[in-house]
């Protein structure tokens, strides 16, 4: 009973310290864009000084 | 498996780890409401509904971290042992804290929009297709949608109900929810490194939690592959020196390709017992004797040393197996009695008065065929 549940939970967090380290990594790396239909007036800076 | 439902019931221990969890909570919570908009500007610009919104949000995540580190911390250092008591009411406020996070965005993002609030939760933003501004609230949903499933089972009658291995099987879709939870966080507020704090608790997360999870899992996998060397007949493994167990605790060695079996010394005498608890697969080697009773170290579940199960009226059984000495090697046979089979303990000889070298035989209680090969140190 052990041991299947110790080759299924290796199996996933191995999968999960290569997987979740490289999303991380490229949302950090990834330009903000702002939706289609976001309002012209914003609070926040990267927008290109919006409301400032 | 036993279909006896024992739940562990309510008592002082759990009142305090959960209080303290609470307690905990309603700190953090305040704290972050008060201090953050202090801390950082950005934050003294956001509404208070948003704030709220991210101060639960980032609870979630901190305590689904901490209840995720509980099992592999307490396979590392025993000092851990009390937080795996009740970790299940720690999953429990998790999802309770999650779902608070998800009712304040429902209720500001979604507040005004001319579609029903679920509805354009799901529409408001389909741009699975990139990285920056991607649809991360599904994934959050996703999360939340696991969490609850996991909270609402987490009762023992659910465990008794689907058994064990499904049970297990079920609880380890929390590692998937985890993932969820960091895509949905760095796809969201995190993407673009617009929020530093959050990044870096949530890579102190990730890293924390994968370190902790593959050393322990390399060292029980390492475990069980390093197999106790056979004795000299076959069917039976050396465990170790009877001079290495301590009183009421216990030696743990492994049948190779087979579960661990767990060695116990209670006053002068030896029980070989599965090191597998049937609550939750604890590690009932590391456990001790408490009158009389071996005792799961994770739950405190109790087996008697004579037929391995759980005194009245539970119904737990685990299985036994034949031991015997070899000058002072403690030997064990591979293959066990059939469950609730009475089987008497083995006396050490000479260890204490009544010097008897031969265990004595008990009253009748269901008799065992001895599976393994005769010994006639083991009484059946
Ligand atoms: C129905 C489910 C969920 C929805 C709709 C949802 C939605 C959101 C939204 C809209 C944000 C704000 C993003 C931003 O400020 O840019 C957010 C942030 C966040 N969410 Fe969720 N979420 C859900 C479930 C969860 C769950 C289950 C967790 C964790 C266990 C979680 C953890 C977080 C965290 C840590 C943040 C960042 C908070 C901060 O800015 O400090 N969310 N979520
Ligand atoms: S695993 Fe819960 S008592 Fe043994």
């Amino acid at each position: 009973m052990m041991r299947p549940h110790r080759r299924a939970h290796a199996a996933l967090w191995t999968a999960l310290a290569l997987l979740l380290p490289l999303a991380v990594l490229a949302s950090l790396l990834a330009e903000p864009r702002l939706s289609a239909d976001a309002p012209p007036v914003r609070l926040d800076p990267p927008a290109g000084g919006g409301a400032g | 498996m036993s279909v006896a439902l024992k739940p562990v019931g309510w008592n002082r221990n759990k009142l305090v780890y959960d209080a303290v969890l609470i307690i905990g909570a309603a700190v953090y919570i305040l704290a972050f409401l008060n201090l953050a908009p202090m801390l950082s500007e950005g934050a003294a610009k956001v509404d208070a509904p948003i704030q709220r919104m991210r101060a639960f949000g980032s609870l979630a995540f901190l305590m689904l971290t901490l209840v995720l580190a509980i099992g592999p911390l307490a396979r590392l250092d025993t000092r851990f042992l009390p937080l795996l008591y009740n970790r299940r009411h720690f999953g429990v406020i998790t999802a309770l804290v999650a779902t608070t996070h998800a009712v304040a965005v429902l209720d500001w993002y979604y507040a005004f929009s001319p579609t029903p609030q679920l509805l354009a939760l799901f529409t408001a933003n389909t741009s699975f297709d990139r990285i920056a501004g991607f649809p991360f609230e599904i994934l959050g949903v996703a999360a939340l949608l696991v969490l609850a499933v996991l909270a609402a089972t987490s009762h023992d009658f659910w465990l008794s109900f689907l058994t064990p291995p499904v049970w297990k099987a079920l609880h380890m879709s929390v590692y998937g929810a985890y993932g969820a939870v960091v895509l949905h966080v760095a796809l969201g507020p995190m993407a673009g490194g617009r929020d530093p704090v959050l990044s870096a608790l949530v890579a102190a997360s990730v890293a924390t939690l994968a370190t902790l999870h593959l050393v322990t899992g390399r060292r029980e996998r390492a475990a069980d592959a390093a197999a106790s060397p056979p004795a000299a007949e076959d069917g039976w493994i050396d465990v170790g020196d009877v001079s290495e167990i301590a009183e009421a605790r216990a030696i743990v060695g492994a049948a190779p390709g087979g579960e661990r079996i767990a060695v116990f010394r209670t006053k002068d005498r030896l029980v070989a017992i599965s090191n597998v608890c049937s609550h939750q697969n604890g590690p009932i080697g590391e456990g001790k004797v408490v009158r009389g009773f071996i005792t799961c170290p994770w739950h405190g579940y109790q087996y008697r040393p004579e037929d391995g199960c759980s005194p009245p009226p539970f119904r737990e059984r685990i299985h036994r197996y034949p031991l015997r000495l070899n000058g002072s090697r403690v030997e064990v046979a591979t293959t066990p009695v059939p469950l609730g089979t009475r089987l008497e303990s083995f006396r050490i000889p000479g260890a204490t008065a009544p010097a008897s070298p031969v265990p004595r035989t008990d009253p009748p209680g269901p008799r065992a065929a001895a599976p393994g090969p005769a010994d006639d140190k083991v009484a059946s």
